[in-house]
């Protein structure tokens, strides 16, 4: 049993990871050469810088790549199922995304992707945070937002991390409270406790007058808390009442019955909004997410008698998704604001499964891209007939895109240094944004940029 | 060549994946922090040191073992303690702690101008007397196993049954381990039989039976014998677990399995001719005969690596120890409530909720290999038992005592290493903690924030539950985060607080933009405040109530500190108050209840 396992420095997944699948005496093999690669200096990277925020739509479940953004002619396809060939490769199903077929010229698919993951809480992990799921560590991993909040500041009105519908989130963890997810509810009336409504026309200076006495009477504790727990939770006072009676803010979280007919009113379709209003406001926010549940469909892919199934599916993501990028778009916002629309993992190719639904699969799934810098209307890598290889990566790493290199390709077009590490943790373990990196393992998708 | 032995390792997984599937309980079973507090601590104690005098007089004056045991270290590691806690600092706490809420500003009265000698004593026994009492720790349990009807093979009526039984367990101070052993072996209808539950909210609902019983032998050695076993259910713990787990990494999951094999007689008949709602109903029933065995159908394989070669009979993860009878869930529960881990394991997790820190921590995640000090460690590891031989002598008093809870909470609460103050005359080490050196201050849970506004401000209201109809008035009396259901003002306050919903998010009390300005301004909790009464609440409020007490500003003052935060105000607080008096009375008193509602030290529990 060689002391691999033991050493403390990052950039450790890959090798990690075949310890893992191999057991120790490979891992032995391995750990040499990985040793000289870490001490290998940084290459020099060069950012796009194309993106000033990230929408993160989280197709939680793991979303079939057939029946998105990679779908085949074969008998699995529904009745009608209208496979339109798009230029630049795209093939969409007219019946299942009516919408985004009409917007496939900002649309970029990357098919050759794939994932590490066939399980949903370690998938959705690697997909929230670009590392593995290590239990030793997981105190220490934040999620993508957060360390995009990190880098780009939080001195702004509005949270830098917003997050929406996604319970099983990584949060920002050592990097601290600003860069937390701020996790509303999206609904048309908005955050109903933005303001202190009790006293008519004089209820702001009665707020602020009642704020004021609390304050001062917790000034002593606030200097002297009882203990680190305490004096954390004294900071956010400031911060929520910095979000009350501010216009710019109450409009971001409320909208109208007509933009809720337009996304769709689902989950997602009023998350998407409150995300575009987010965008438009240009205030502090710069990283989205918005999980669409539902995804993880072994059974009944197309049974329209059950509740959700992959035409309800469908149908909400394409409006709420067509519908926002319709809006980016309009409104000149799309140019710089990178739309990821991704799952955790692929679902099982060919002919669907004895109940009528697909299973998970790592070695293949698809993720969409648009806006930010992408040049849209185009496919990167190709599958086979039936969804269960790829069989042209197209890409210069000329082989699978895997999350790490998404995030990789996210930090690269909002101008983050994808290969940064920071050393101030908790453990002093030195955090890599993408193990790997460094040493060139994983890079941005270039192809993807105009 | 790194990638294309990564590509090949692709291709000969199978489509389920062999890690582990349940990564986010698994990882909290040991963090770094915890391993790195407990390396502190091991360093605070080898170290070389000057006597604590403060500490030497308290263990001279100690009377129990607990404070002869917890004062004679820091004595002699030279930690010294935080003072005591004022009268009412006590007050405020062992009222939180034992009741869910804080005091009325007539007990808090009652108790401060008492002249009766041990009053505190005497405090102790009242509350553990009392009805809040029972519901507090019928939630303290429920909050490890969650039994909620939002769990689909949890009906409500079984919900219900489930919650009855536990608060009368509690409230009759029945002996622990009669009532674990009546839970681990309940059989018969889910709906109807009290501890059947137990067995469907924890099953793997659509997986393969195995799963089910490994998922439920992981609960049971985490509630009852404080230590999860999820990980080596799914493999071995060498080459997985070398800095997570010591005695895990020497197991194996065959062990896993012969521990999971004293369920295997266990089955769940269901049929579904239930005509109010969807939900199966379920019989579960114990076979005579069967074994544990790792075929699973092939169409439905679960959530776990194939169970390869895997045929084995009952024995005991701990002692080997086979099954005495035909009957093997009975002789599981026998073994668990007998085994010394059971005594030990919850006097911990009591010592935990009193104290915010366990013995051994966390407690739910011992690590068999580092609490005995008679077995040797390795030189990077730590021990992770802070004070073994008052965690023998509490196991001790605890079986001497039948295993009722009543007196060992008496025995915590009465200490004087409990009645230590929150706050530490002089410089703070992190290590400290483990030294249980001053009180540690935690947020209030959601039920107690919320228990806590509507005591303070006099608005208590009756809640329906569920479909039963029945009423309570506390947020500690209801049976699962799904209630109260015919109030959604409460639970959104409680859901904004962090209460979880005991199956999908977890409890937090950690401050969020969002949670605050709920607290801030949601209508609900601002109404509270408000001079006059109103129809939301339909009783006359604290402000109101004092307002024409017809006493002087300063009394007034007094008072409404006293009904919230449970002590008088200082005399710079006093002045500030009454500086700021502008408007009629009634105004400014609703301004002043608001702030103290929103003050930390109301927030907190210290």
């Amino acid at each position: 049993m060689t002391n691999s396992i033991h050493k403390t420095c990052g950039g450790h997944a890959p090798y990690t990871r075949r310890h893992f699948l191999f057991g120790a005496a490979s891992a032995g093999l391995l750990s040499v050469h990985a040793d000289a690669e870490i001490t290998t200096s940084r290459p020099a990277v060069s950012l796009r810088k194309t993106a000033r925020a990230c929408i993160f739509v989280n197709l939680n479940g793991g979303a079939s790549h057939l029946d998105t953004f990679d779908p085949k002619d074969g008998p699995w396809n529904p009745a009608g199922v209208a496979l339109d060939q798009h230029p630049g490769g795209l093939v969409l199903s007219k019946l299942l995304f009516p919408k985004l077929s009409t917007l496939t010229g900002e649309l970029l698919v990357l098919r050759s992707c794939a994932s590490w993951e066939a399980a949903h809480e370690r998938g959705q992990f690697y997909m929230q945070t670009a590392h593995t799921q290590n239990p030793a560590l997981a105190g220490e991993t934040p999620h993508i937002g957060a360390v995009i909040g990190h880098e780009k500041g939080a001195g702004n009105v509005m949270p830098p991390f917003l997050s929406f519908n996604q319970t099983n989130l990584q949060g920002a963890t050592f990097l601290g409270g600003s860069y937390m997810p701020m996790m509303p509810v999206a609904n048309r009336a908005g955050i109903t406790t933005l303001t202190h409504p009790f006293f008519g026309a004089q209820s702001e200076q009665r707020f602020e007058e009642r704020f004021r006495l609390l304050q001062d009477l917790d000034a002593p504790i606030r200097a002297n808390p009882y203990n680190e727990i305490m004096g954390a939770y004294a900071g956010y006072y400031a911060r929520a009442k910095s979000m009350m009676y501010n216009a710019a803010v109450d409009a971001i979280f409320k909208f109208t019955v007509d933009d809720e007919n337009r996304y769709g009113a689902t989950t997602l379709g009023r998350s998407l909004i409150v995300a575009r209003n987010a965008i438009r406001a240009n205030n502090g926010t710069v990283f989205i997410n918005a999980t669409q549940g539902g995804w993880d469909t072994h059974a009944d892919q197309f049974n329209r008698g059950v509740a959700t199934q992959n035409y309800t599916l469908s149908r909400d993501l394409d409006l709420a998704a067509g519908s926002l990028i319709e809006d980016l778009r309009a409104s000149g916002d799309l140019a710089h604001t990178l739309v990821v629309i991704m799952g955790e993992f692929g679902r099982t190719p060919g002919p669907l499964n004895s109940r009528g639904g697909r299973d998970h699969y790592r070695p293949v799934m698809s993720v969409a891209l648009a806006g930010g810098g992408v040049r849209g209307g185009r496919t990167i890598g190709i599958t086979d007939s039936t969804g269960a290889a790829i069989t042209s990566p197209q890409w210069k790493g000329d082989r699978p895109i895997y999350p790490e290199d998404i995030t990789a390709t996210i930090y690269s077009a909002l101008g983050i240094d994808w290969t940064k590490g920071i050393n101030d943790t908790p453990s002093y373990r030195r955090f890599y944004y993408i193990n790997g990196a460094v040493e060139g393992r994983y890079t941005p998708v270039e192809e993807v940029f105009g | 060549m790194r990638l294309l032995l990564a590509f090949a390792a692709a291709a000969i997984l199978p489509a389920a994946d062999p890690n582990c599937p349940r990564y986010p309980a698994a990882a909290r079973t040991e963090t770094q922090e915890s391993i790195d507090l407990d390396r502190e601590f091991q360093a605070l104690s080898k170290g070389p040191r000057i006597r604590s005098a403060a500490a030497s007089i308290r263990a001279a004056e100690a009377r129990g073992i607990i404070d002869q045991l917890l004062f004679g270290k820091m004595a002699a590691d030279g930690v010294a303690p935080a003072p005591r806690t004022t009268d009412t600092e006590f007050l405020r706490r062992i009222y939180l702690d034992l009741t869910g809420r804080i005091p009325t500003p007539e007990q808090a009265e009652r108790f401060l101008n008492s002249s009766v000698e041990n009053n505190r004593e005497a405090l102790v026994d009242e509350l553990l007397a009392s009805p809040a009492y029972a519901d507090q720790f019928a939630l303290f349990f429920n909050n490890k196993l969650k039994i909620t009807r939002a769990h689909e093979s949890v009906s409500t009526p079984g919900r219900d049954v489930f919650y009855a039984f536990l608060r009368d367990m509690v409230a009759s101070d029945r002996s622990y381990d009669a009532w674990v052993r009546e839970l681990l072996t309940a059989a018969g209808e889910v709906d109807t039989v009290p501890g059947t539950q137990f067995f469907t909210r924890w099953m793997d609902v659509a997986g393969p039976i195995q799963d089910s019983w490994d998922d439920i032998t992981d609960k049971i050695t985490t509630t009852f014998l404080g230590y999860k076993t999820e990980c080596v259910s799914c493999h071995n713990g060498r080459a997985h677990l070398e800095k997570i787990n010591l005695h895990l990494t020497t197991r194996t999951r065959r062990e896993f399995w012969e521990m999971s094999a004293f369920l295997s007689r266990m089955a769940y008949v269901r049929w579904s001719d239930d005509p109010i709602g969807f939900r199966p109903r379920i019989i579960l029933v114990d076979r005579d005969y069967g074994t544990y065995s790792g075929s699973v159908p092939p169409t439905n394989p679960g959530n776990r690596p194939a169970r390869l070669g895997a045929v084995v009979t009952p024995r005991y993860f701990t002692s080997d120890a086979e099954p005495r009878s035909g009957e093997w869930r009975r002789d599981l529960a026998d073994m668990v409530t007998r085994d010394r881990q059971f005594a030990k394991a919850t006097v911990n997790h009591f010592w935990d909720y009193f104290f915010g820190h366990g013995i051994v921590d966390p407690p739910d995640a011992w690590d068999l290999n580092r609490v005995d000090p008679k077995m040797a460690l390795p030189p990077d590891w730590p021990t992770q038992n802070s004070y073994p031989e008052l965690l023998e002598r509490l196991a001790d008093s605890f079986a001497a005592n039948q295993f009722r809870l009543r007196p060992l909470i008496r025995q915590i609460v009465l200490s004087q290493a409990y009645q230590l103050s929150a706050r530490y005359e002089g410089q703070w080490r992190p290590g400290y903690v483990k030294y249980f050196a001053r009180h540690e201050t935690r947020r209030l849970s959601a039920e107690q924030l919320y228990d806590s506004m509507i005591t303070a401000t006099q608005t208590e209201q009756p809640m329906s539950l569920g479909s039963t109809g029945r009423v309570v008035r506390y947020a500690n009396q209801l049976p699962d985060p799904t209630e109260p259901v015919t109030d959604f003002r409460v639970i959104d306050f409680l859901n904004a607080l962090g209460r979880g919903n005991w199956l999908t998010i977890d409890r937090s009390s950690e401050p969020t933009i969002l949670g605050l300005l709920y607290q801030m301004n949601d209508g609900q909790n601002v109404n509270r405040s408000l001079g006059a009464s109103n129809a939301n609440v339909g009783i006359r409020n604290r402000v109101h109530e004092v307002d024409a007490m017809g006493l002087s500003d300063e009394e007034t003052i007094q008072r409404l500190f006293l009904a919230t935060l449970t002590r008088r105000a200082t005399d710079a607080e006093m002045a500030l108050v009454l500086e700021r008096r502008s408007g009629p009375r009634y105004q400014w008193l609703s301004d002043l209840q608001w702030a103290l509602l929103n003050k930390l030290d109301f927030t907190f529990n210290y």
